[in-house]
């Protein structure tokens, strides 16, 4: 090669020209070859779960109309059915491209965040919690939510922010998911059962009876919790009562805390045996004031609270901390142990004070356990769009279950992770596969497939959807861009009718409850409830009242009719059957209004 | 009913060996049909009452025989402290100072939080010792009202469910025959929707939603149902699905209730004014009272929330107020179903999903405890004034008698008259029997 630098310049071009070309070529290839990398794609979810079809011998069913697939996708997408002028134009429109359209116009309005919101706020503060809860409060989460998701963050990141929160819940709103277990032991659970889908709270009192996990391993996840603490600031002389706690404490915290911080973890462990076995020794320890607030709080939670106290306006509030110091204590046949913070099947992490466990947590889950995080996700919305997931209940992976389609459930677990838990576009490839557009009309070969997806199945509106669908066809309110004025009235009437929803249909923490059409509570309040009236007669402003003020014609009224309850034309049939019992009458169309609201095609999505 | 070999829960549920369930209702079903044969002539001569008194397990012989005919259950949700209700420790430390009151039944002491109830433990028995393996809220809740442990995929019936199918059933009724008043209780699952429990949230509230619109008359009503059914039938001519069917059901049930003349069991306004004020002012009061009203009117089971026993904190100050509000409930219901006479055909169940630490925690509180706990019963044919089981001085070991839930439920299953060991097919196939395995209780009674 010294040869060449000797050499006349145009041979030094030449090679320099050469090097280039080759540079170019690698180039070349190696962009070629990370651009045929391919990304997952619909028809390859579809070719899968096809596949399984010719295994099981099952043909799918037809794909569905558009007055169908508009009104299922409008549903599970923003969680309300279609009003009757996005049922017209979306028929009105010619493109062979419309339902692709449709998926991208409703993945990107506002009304998916605010669904998605509703979706994990009923994932993660059951009936009970909500119902104890401030209006308020829960507003404010929704907006947060709502907002990560419309950004389309990453939705791992939704679980740091979530399992790690801390703050007062008035300007961390996602503070208050951990606030509401009492225990450690009940956040652990809670949080691998919804985010990991792995059940270890039976390892609480005995080895979980089917998976490896001990009765340690459970305490060893609980342990990331145990120094969680909350301290709710409802009422303004509540907040009084703790100034003089807190100036004493603090001269004992500037105290201890440096102590405690310099202790080595031996002898941090020694102290803590110390402890339990005088607790043992039935030595009561009464020393209630130090012991209430059991663990000293770091300094940022102090000056927060004494900030919160020195304001003149009082506002109710929670704070959210973990204490510097405090062990996993609990019992069994008598005898306390005490368990140091460590991962589940991984490594243990110190004991000493100072560490912030939770937060090491939320770190790992989301970012060393992906796999597990992006499989509960893909299998958990799986069921939001078909009705089963691929596992299920789909909060529980024992070892064994791969479920009944193991390829593309791991398929789709590993596109989620490596787009950066991307949720739009995991929602945006499924929504877009024929499978999802299948129709509900068994053939002779799926009746009762409820595994492979062959058709589509019937599933009853979620609480949400439900109350959403009653305020669209009520048309008093538009869900889309929201008024500020209405946007009060609309929380605290979607507030009232959700209680009454959740608390009878879920169990706090309880598994899903699979196949069921609805119960007589649910009968009664579209039959008979004020909501109920105010869909269906003629009251000023509603949808029935327009229908007066702008329709004439009793055909015409009677397809409007369908078109703002069930999202489509009445057939042929139905229109003859109403035409000859009508009249034009205001009580005959609030009949119809009121049957239609009442019937399953409503209350189904389908 | 086939009974198969391979079972596909074999798939499903961590690989649990259920082939002796099989096996057993292969068994059953010979030794039943000969039971049943030989029962229906042994009744003629009474022996089949004889036999059953004397061998409890053998009582589905003769379902003529079946004391109890409705179930209110006074649900304590949190899990209730048993030193300060049923299971007093004055003596010990473990009893954290709350002093023990005698009773009308001799030998048997409750906390001092219960002084009601004491003038009622004639009729009332207690098990101090009841122990399950599940410390989690809502796998105990699950097993106290299933008499299963949650396993993943499996849907058991609740215990509210079989009663509602099994002494209601197909006989039509108005209401549901599982009212649950406050709390949600749990569903029948597969055995039906139907039996699934109608909840009342707010006892203050009752009939929300019960009567139609104001300005709707008669006709009006029935020809929006007609209306309705004619959707229905549309719908399901061209779906063809089950789903559509179950949904008329409940319509149907529904539109039953509006129009029935006993939704006046739920209004509680027509009762005394003294006897509202002994059950107390309180939701939970008037709950068991409407639960009386439900059950005269012919509804087969209520459960009845009280909620807030999780005292992980401040235990005794919360307990002792807990009790203001059951105490007058639980006593003013069993004394005004003896008054009535009606107590010999009613069981009453009072308990939570565990019992409470012996030892007190940092907090003044005590923390879960499925060891060793608590319940009361009455009514339906169980003797009064019984103690099931003892715990030592300090209330941490079970001394005598351990009773594993299924057999609490095996017990009120027999005094109903329904068959525990019947087994019933999930959807997936798996055989489940009413009750896991449960033996009666005989010392409560003979």
């Amino acid at each position: 090669m010294q040869e060449s630098f000797t050499k006349p310049l145009n041979t030094k071009l030449i090679f320099s020209v050469y090097f280039l070309f080759v540079v170019f070529i690698v180039l070349i290839l190696f962009m070629t070859a990370t651009g045929n990398e391919k990304n997952l794609s619909s028809n390859d979810i579809d070719r899968l779960l096809s596949q399984k079809w010719s295994e099981k011998n099952l043909s799918p069913s037809q794909q569905s109309t558009d007055e169908e697939f508009l009104r299922r996708v409008t549903l599970d997408l923003t969680g309300r059915i279609p009003t009757a002028v996005e049922v017209k134009s979306f028929l009105d429109d010619n493109s062979s491209t419309k339902r692709q359209k449709k998926i991208d116009e409703l993945l990107a309005s506002e009304e998916f965040g605010n669904y998605m919101a509703d979706v994990w706020l009923s994932i993660l503060f059951p009936s009970e919690q909500k119902t104890k809860g401030l209006p308020k409060t829960y507003a404010l989460i929704k907006y947060t939510f709502a907002d990560h998701f419309n950004q389309n963050k990453p939705f791992n990141k939704f679980v740091y922010n979530l399992v790690s929160a801390d703050g007062f819940v008035s300007t961390n709103p996602y503070a208050l998911y951990v606030s509401r277990f009492e225990t450690p032991e009940d956040a652990a659970g809670n949080v691998m059962k919804v985010f990991a889908g792995k059940q270890i709270q039976c390892a609480q009192c005995h080895k979980h009876p089917y998976e490896n996990i001990t009765q340690e391993d459970f305490y060893g996840v609980a342990a990331f919790f145990s120094r969680k603490k909350i301290l709710p600031l409802l009422q303004k002389d509540q907040a009084q009562k703790l100034t003089k706690p807190i100036t004493r404490m603090e001269k004992v915290i500037d105290k201890a805390r440096d102590m405690e911080m310099e202790m080595s973890e031996e002898m941090v462990n020694m102290q803590e045996h110390e402890k339990v076995k005088k607790n043992n020794d039935k030595s009561k320890n009464k020393n209630k004031n130090k012991k209430k607030y059991g663990g000293i709080p770091p300094q940022w939670a102090i000056d927060s609270l004494k900030q919160k106290m020195n304001n003149p306006t009082f506002t109710p509030d929670l704070l959210v901390w973990d204490a510097v110091n405090g062990q996993m204590e609990y019992e069994i046949k008598g005898v306390t142990k005490v368990q140091s913070p460590k991962y589940l099947n991984g490594a243990s992490v110190s004991s000493n004070a100072g560490i912030e466990r939770r937060k090491l947590f939320a770190e790992h889950l989301t970012t060393k356990e992906t796999n597990q995080l992006a499989k509960e996700f893909v299998n958990r919305f799986w069921k939001h769009f078909f009705g089963y997931g691929f596992v299920n209940p789909i909060d529980d992976f024992t070892g064994t279950d791969e479920g009944t389609n193991p390829e593309l459930l791991n398929m789709l677990t590993e596109e989620f992770a490596k787009s950066n838990f991307d949720v739009k576009n995991l929602f945006k490839l499924i929504t877009n596969t024929e499978t999802y557009q299948l129709s509900s009309t068994p053939n002779s070969s799926n009746k009762s497939d409820h595994e492979y997806f062959s058709r589509a199945v019937l599933r009853p509106m979620s609480p949400v959807q439900l109350c959403n669908s009653i305020l669209t066809a009520s048309g008093y309110f538009s869900l889309k861009n929201i008024k500020d004025k209405d946007g009060d009235e609309i929380q605290k009437i979607k507030y009232r009718i959700l209680k009454l929803f959740t608390y009878t249909f879920n169990d706090d923490e309880m598994n899903e409850t699979e196949d069921f059409s609805g119960t007589i509570t649910q009968a009664l309040l579209l039959m008979n409830s004020d909501l109920a009236e105010k869909v269906t007669e003629r009251k000023p402003g509603n949808s029935i009242a327009q229908m007066f003020n702008t329709i004439k014609e009793l055909s015409d009224r009677i397809d409007f009719l369908y078109l703002n309850t069930l999202s489509r034309l009445p057939s042929k049939e139905e229109k003859k059957n109403l035409l000859s019992k009508a009249n034009n009458d205001e009580a005959f169309y609030e009949n119809v209004q009121w049957a239609l609201l009442n019937s399953s095609e409503f209350i189904f999505n389908h | 009913m086939s009974l198969k070999k391979k079972h596909i829960c074999d798939d499903h549920c961590g690989g649990q060996d259920h082939s002796d369930e099989v096996e057993l209702s292969r068994r059953n079903f010979l030794s039943m049909s000969m039971a049943l044969s030989t029962g229906l002539i042994f009744s003629k001569f009474g022996f089949a009452k004889s036999i059953s008194k004397n061998n409890p397990n053998l009582s589905f012989m003769n379902p003529l025989n079946a004391q109890a005919e409705n179930v209110i259950i006074l649900w304590l949700a949190g899990a209730p402290s048993q030193f300060e209700t049923f299971s007093p420790k004055p003596k010990s430390k473990s009893g954290g100072g709350t002093k023990s009151i005698s009773t009308r039944a001799s030998g048997i002491e409750l906390a001092e939080n219960l002084p009601l109830l004491a003038e009622q433990m004639d009729k009332v028995s207690l098990i101090r010792t009841l122990s399950s393996k599940e410390g989690n809220h809502s796998r105990a809740s699950y097993l106290m009202h299933t008499s299963y442990p949650p396993v993943g995929v499996v849907k058991h019936p609740s215990f509210g469910g079989i009663t509602a199918k099994e002494l209601g059933g197909s006989k039509e009724f108005d209401l549901p025959y599982f009212i649950s008043l406050i709390g949600p209780s749990y569903s029948a699952e597969f055995l039906g929707k139907e039996f699934s429990p109608y909840v009342v949230r707010n006892v203050n509230k009752p009939l929300e939603n019960i009567s139609k619109f104001k300005d709707i008359d008669e006709s009006r009503f029935n020809e929006r149902i007609e209306l309705l059914n004619q959707m229905e039938d549309g719908f399901f001519n061209e779906k063809g699905l089950d789903d559509i069917n179950e949904h008329k059901i409940i319509y149907n049930k529904s539109v039953k209730m509006m129009k029935s003349p006993f939704i006046k069991a739920f209004d509680i306004t027509e009762e005394s004014d003294t006897l509202k004020k002994s059950y107390g002012e309180t939701d939970f009061g008037k709950g068991c009272l409407m639960a009386r009203r439900l059950i005269e009117t012919g509804v087969k089971f209520v459960e009845v929330t009280l909620d807030g026993w999780d005292t992980h904190q401040d235990n005794f100050t919360r307990v002792k107020n807990l009790c203001k509000t059951l105490d007058p409930a639980f006593s003013s219901l069993v004394k005004d179903l003896a008054d009535r006479n009606i107590l010999e055909k009613t069981l009453v169940v009072c308990m939570g999903e565990f019992g409470r630490t012996p030892n007190i925690n940092a907090n003044d509180g005590r923390d879960h405890y499925p060891d060793a706990f608590a319940c009361a019963l009455a009514g339906g044919g169980i003797k009064g004034g019984k103690v099931i089981g003892e715990t030592n001085e300090d209330g941490n070991q079970i001394v005598s008698n351990p009773v594993q839930p299924e057999n609490l439920f095996a017990t009120l299953c027999n005094q109903l008259g329904i068959d525990y060991n019947k087994v019933n097919y999930s959807p997936q196939g798996r055989p489940l029997k009413y009750v896991n395995n449960g033996t009666v209780i005989g010392e409560l009674i003979n």
